[in-house]
């Protein structure tokens, strides 16, 4: 038991993720920079999250296509006030689009789904931010 | 009415394999036994007095055969069990109300939002219109893309309902005009105790 804690104690080493997680946590970030985004959202059953590089990404999930290309899906939560839904939606996909260029993964990125699945006021507690 | 249907239907259910599943047992072991002893099947069948119940059926039916009183009991209680039947199916199988409301499909990809999302985003802009002293908002999603957005605001005796509605109608413009959702505003006047928080 105490072998275990150390083990969960020490600090662990860098795991490189597949481009599948790092897609997913460029496409995160991205949003997550725009103010009105306020958080990713896992959804029950963390069904909504990835894991990348041993860490859980709340509110994004890739999802492999036939073409090698993964499509992402974004579950946000909107940060109160909001202007337009679809002006967001339209500029967290150009910074994503542009955070993949960014990063070399343009070539894996494939459709952008994005569903606002809340909206909070400014301040409000969220469910983690990945 | 369909949720209750819903629960309902999902007690019968489980309520019907809890029995199948004691029935289902109940026979695998006394299967394991041989011969007309109290351990095998004929034994399991005097203990469930299925011999008793065959006599009680068949009285029954023959009774139900000719005119009369049982006759008449019977065909009520079978349209009643048809009529629970219907209502069982229509719990299970009617379908749950679409959560998401779908706003854009594009080749980049699709742009949806919870009901709830969209309701706390019209009810903070009515809030905020003229006149209004409480809102409430329910979203129904469309089948296919979009929906409505069902609007009750409420007002002081001072307010014009038209003019409110014609605010009320503008201040959901941010959400109205560049997504395919369509507002039916709803003036009501306000009652002690309504107002926005």
């Amino acid at each position: 038991m105490s072998s275990q804690t150390e083990d969960s104690a020490a600090p662990r080493p860098a795991r490189a993720g597949s481009p599948r997680s790092r897609l997913a946590r460029v496409a995160l970030q991205a949003a997550l920079r725009l103010d009105e985004v306020g958080c990713g959202l896992a959804g029950r059953g963390r069904v909504w999250a990835t894991v990348d590089a041993g860490e859980l990404l709340p509110g994004v999930v890739a999802a492999a296509r036939p073409d090698g290309r993964f499509d992402l899906e974004l579950h946000l939560v909107a940060q109160w006030p909001v202007g337009s839904l679809d002006e967001l939606a339209d500029r967290a996909r150009v910074d994503v689009q542009r955070e993949a260029r960014r990063t070399g993964l343009e070539d894996v990125l494939g459709a952008v789904a994005i569903a606002f699945e809340d909206v909070r006021e400014l301040g409000a507690s969220g469910e983690g931010t990945g | 009415m369909v949720l209750l249907l819903r629960a309902l239907a999902r007690l019968v259910t489980f309520l019907l394999l809890v029995a199948l599943a004691l029935a289902g047992l109940a026979t695998a072991v006394f299967s394991l036994g041989s011969g007309s002893g109290d351990f095998s099947l004929p034994g399991l069948a005097q203990l469930v007095h299925l011999p008793d119940l065959r006599d009680q059926v068949g009285t029954l039916l023959s009774s139900v055969e000719a005119s009369g009183s049982p006759a008449a009991v019977t065909a009520l209680a079978s349209t009643g069990a048809v009529v629970l039947a219907l209502l069982l199916l229509a719990g299970a199988l009617w379908p749950r109300r679409e959560r998401l409301v779908v706003l854009e499909r594009a080749s980049e990809g699709t742009l949806s939002s919870r009901r709830r999302a969209l309701s706390r985003m019209a009810a903070a802009l009515v809030e905020q219109t003229r006149g209004v002293t409480a809102v409430k908002v329910r979203v129904l999603p469309a089948r296919r893309r979009g929906g409505r957005l069902l609007v009750r605001a409420y007002h002081s005796r001072a307010q014009q309902p038209q003019e409110l509605r014609d605010r009320t109608r503008q201040a959901l413009e941010p959400l109205t005009a560049p997504l395919p959702l369509r507002a039916r505003v709803r003036p009501r006047l306000g009652t002690r105790g309504r107002r926005v928080e």
